[in-house]
């Protein structure tokens, strides 16, 4: 009797302390959970597809959670900046190309070189993964890649009396001059868009490796004094407003008053909302046109980049990874014309039917790669205002490229040689 | 000395505690920034260097070899230039159109409050949003200026962010139309503490409206002028929003003043030292205005507004 009490209690004690090892380690697998702290910079129509997207990840692996934050484009440095220095950075980021090595050069990410594997390596378009690549190490993955290319109105092209678009720099100067006054092009004040003027004539910008800078080169001079002539011809919109263009460019071309402007895949969607492309097929795609010494368009995106004080780099990697896989990039090319970072996701019949994605190809098959180095972002800073004064007659095309070059040489590539 | 010390503090230990919060803030908010940004501009401090959570920092300390390149370089002579103009051409207009208004709306007039009411509303508005707002009236050839010169027949209006002259005046336009009304209301009061009977005697001897104006009211409104003007000199110096967000120092720098130009260095190109000697150098100019102006009170026999 005595006994068979004490028997229940055991068993009851059993029973108890299994109840117990279960339960904690219940809790156990559940602390397991992860939750990532994601920031990402992406226009309101992107993060939707995202946010579909983040769903579906978090649906399919259990042990992560996503915690999606939007951060300003353009206050992505700064704050990105801040929060690293003080160990607070998030787990992903979504970085512009030109922030991965100034990131990494400050020791903010994650090195993710032995995380990346072969068949990744190998399906990335070179182009894009170019950017995630710096001292030898791997530093992001790509998520979207870009080139601006020239923009064109078929109606008004056909109205002029041209077939088709212009596919040499002399081509599009007489091409230009069959519209009325300031009908033909709209072209910036902005130092990034005068890029592909630069490499048409022979110029460059740096050779990172042999410590050259090559912006005041005769071929980029010669590039500055074409975009300039350009510039003041009577057909080419009179760009009065440097500060504003952007918008102005825009605006004229969405409202048929100018025929030709020189912008990238991630104004398409802005472009056709306008009154002159109430039909899609009025926008025209076409390679920014050959010059006598080359052809170039300046390789743009963004990347996927871990944060180096993230206590769950590999569950971070896991997401950023799956988010770069063919059927995901897929999705963005479908609903927001970006053109996907892998060779793989070409061939998924949605991208191959985006008209838009197609013609962009085409431009980024002569698209060249901006240099990769940390201060990549940080050289228009003093170019733009240069190649301004060169545009207001203020300076000549050669003293303004001297004045750049120089002034990367002081501030941003210290023992780098001037090569003219 | 000692027991008055000891005296001092069992009189006003209550006094001490109560500063020591404000002290520790101050402290912490300016004077240790302050500090900081001293040694800083001494330093080759780059956005690598600086240091950080992942790596120590390693910039070296090269006495004043940043203000020697920065005050000699053409830049600064530019940049010095515009801020001058800058800071005397707005608070000049700032100072004399708020006079003016301060004087008409110091008379008895119908719907004088309605007026005061309207020509607060540059200053009640963020100065942020008034700087947007003129960019896009700015604009070349949205803007509403561009359309309405066209309009009434002007077929090529100048461009006003584009052209380097145009585009320093258009931002000195904005900030006198910012300016102007905290200047008419700081006036306003100081017109409104001139003792009228002082006018009234004045008219009483045969003084012209000319005379009453040159010998009374001037003199009696010095002390408020001075003080708004030297915070209008250090305000303008430092006014940062209006050209920031209009020109962004642009078209090719023309428009920039030592505080972006600084700003730039800092947060651009991320030069930490050279971008805190531009600090430095920018307090030592407003402590000279500062001396000046406690000077210049001192000899008009003013010390209570010092």
């Amino acid at each position: 009797m005595n006994l068979s009490r004490l028997r229940r209690v055991a068993l009851a004690l059993a029973f108890v302390s299994v109840l117990v090892a279960a339960a904690a380690t219940a809790s156990v697998r559940s602390s397991k959970a992860v939750t990532l702290t994601f920031w990402q910079t992406m226009n309101t129509e992107e993060t939707a597809t995202l946010k579909a997207l983040v769903d579906k990840f978090e649906a399919s692996h259990s042990g992560i959670k996503v915690n999606m934050v939007y951060v300003p484009f353009d206050q992505r440095d700064a704050k990105f900046t801040a929060a690293a220095q003080a160990g607070q950075a998030p787990d992903v980021m979504r970085a512009e190309i030109a922030d991965v090595a100034s990131w990494a050069a400050q020791g903010f990410l994650a090195d993710l070189t032995k995380k990346v594997s072969g068949a990744d390596k190998a399906d990335y378009l070179p182009s894009a993964f170019a950017y995630d690549n710096f001292n030898g190490k791997i530093w992001g993955i790509p998520q979207v890649t870009d080139a601006p290319a020239l923009l064109y109105n078929k109606k008004m092209f056909k109205a002029a009396g041209l077939k088709n678009p212009p596919t040499t720099m002399a081509q599009l100067a007489s091409a230009c001059a069959k519209f009325g006054k300031g009908k033909g092009l709209f072209i910036r004040g902005d130092s990034y868009f005068i890029q592909p003027w630069i490499w048409a004539y022979g110029g460059d910008l740096l050779n990172y490796a042999k410590k050259q800078i090559l912006i005041a080169n005769k071929g980029s001079v010669a590039g500055l004094t074409a975009y300039v002539k350009l510039f003041h011809s009577k057909c080419a919109f009179p760009d009065k407003d440097f500060s504003n263009d952007y918008g102005n460019m825009q605006t004229a071309f969405k409202n048929g008053q100018v025929a030709m402007i020189v912008n990238g895949p991630w104004s398409t969607a802005d472009v056709l909302s306008g009154p002159a492309f109430k039909s899609s097929s009025n926008l025209g795609v076409a390679p920014v046109p050959k010059g006598p010494a080359g052809q170039g368009s300046p390789v743009g995106g963004h990347s996927w980049v871990i944060g180096r004080n993230s206590s769950n780099v590999d569950e971070a990697y896991t997401f950023i990874q799956w988010l770069s896989q063919a059927a995901q990039q897929a999705q963005f090319a479908a609903k927001n014309n970006l053109l996907p970072t892998r060779k793989s996701a070409y061939k998924d019949p949605d991208v191959r039917r985006n008209r838009i994605i197609v013609d962009f190809l085409t431009q980024m098959k002569v698209a060249r790669a901006r240099p990769v180095t940390p201060q990549g972002g940080q050289i228009y800073a003093d170019f733009g205002p240069n190649m301004q004064k060169a545009l207001n007659g203020s300076s000549s095309p050669q003293a303004a490229l001297d004045a750049t070059a120089k002034a990367w040489q002081s501030k941003l590539f210290p023992g780098f040689k001037i090569v003219h | 000395m000692r027991r008055r010390l000891r005296r001092g503090y069992a009189q006003w230990w209550f006094a001490y505690a109560m500063l020591v919060p404000v002290a520790i803030v101050m402290g912490l908010l300016v004077f240790y920034p302050l500090v900081r940004g001293i040694l800083f501009s001494f330093t080759d401090a780059n956005q690598y260097s600086i240091g950080n959570k992942f790596q120590p920092s390693s910039y070296n300390y090269i006495g004043l070899r940043n203000f020697r390149d920065i005050l000699r370089s053409d830049e600064f002579r530019r940049v010095a230039g515009f801020t001058a103009v800058w800071t005397i051409v707005n608070v000049f207009f700032h100072f004399t159109i708020g006079l003016v208004l301060a004087l008409a709306l110091n008379r008895t007039l119908r719907f004088r409050g309605t007026y005061r009411m309207l020509l607060m509303v540059p200053w009640a508005v963020p100065s942020f949003i008034s700087a947007f707002a003129w960019r896009f009236i700015f604009n070349n050839p949205y803007g509403f200026l561009d359309q309405l010169l066209q309009s009434i027949g002007w077929h090529d209006p100048p461009a006003f962010l584009g052209d380097p002259v145009w585009a320093k005046v258009s931002v000195i336009m904005t900030n006198v139309w910012l300016g102007v009304p905290f200047m008419m209301v700081a006036l306003l009061g100081g017109l409104q503490a001139i003792d009228q009977d002082l006018l009234d005697a004045a008219e009483a001897d045969g003084a012209n409206a000319w005379q009453r104006f040159w010998n009374v009211t001037l003199p009696g409104l010095r002390p408020v002028a001075a003080t708004v003007v030297l915070l209008g000199l250090i305000w303008t110096f430092n006014m940062f929003n209006v050209i920031y967000l209009i020109t962004g120092g642009g078209p090719a720098d023309a428009t920039q003043i030592f505080a972006t130009f600084a700003y730039q260095d800092a947060f651009v190109f991320k030069l930490y030292g050279q971008a805190s000697a531009y600090g430095v150098i920018i307090l030592s100019m407003l402590l000279v205005f500062g001396g000046f102006y406690r000077w210049a009170i001192a000899r008009m026999g003013e010390e209570t507004w010092a």
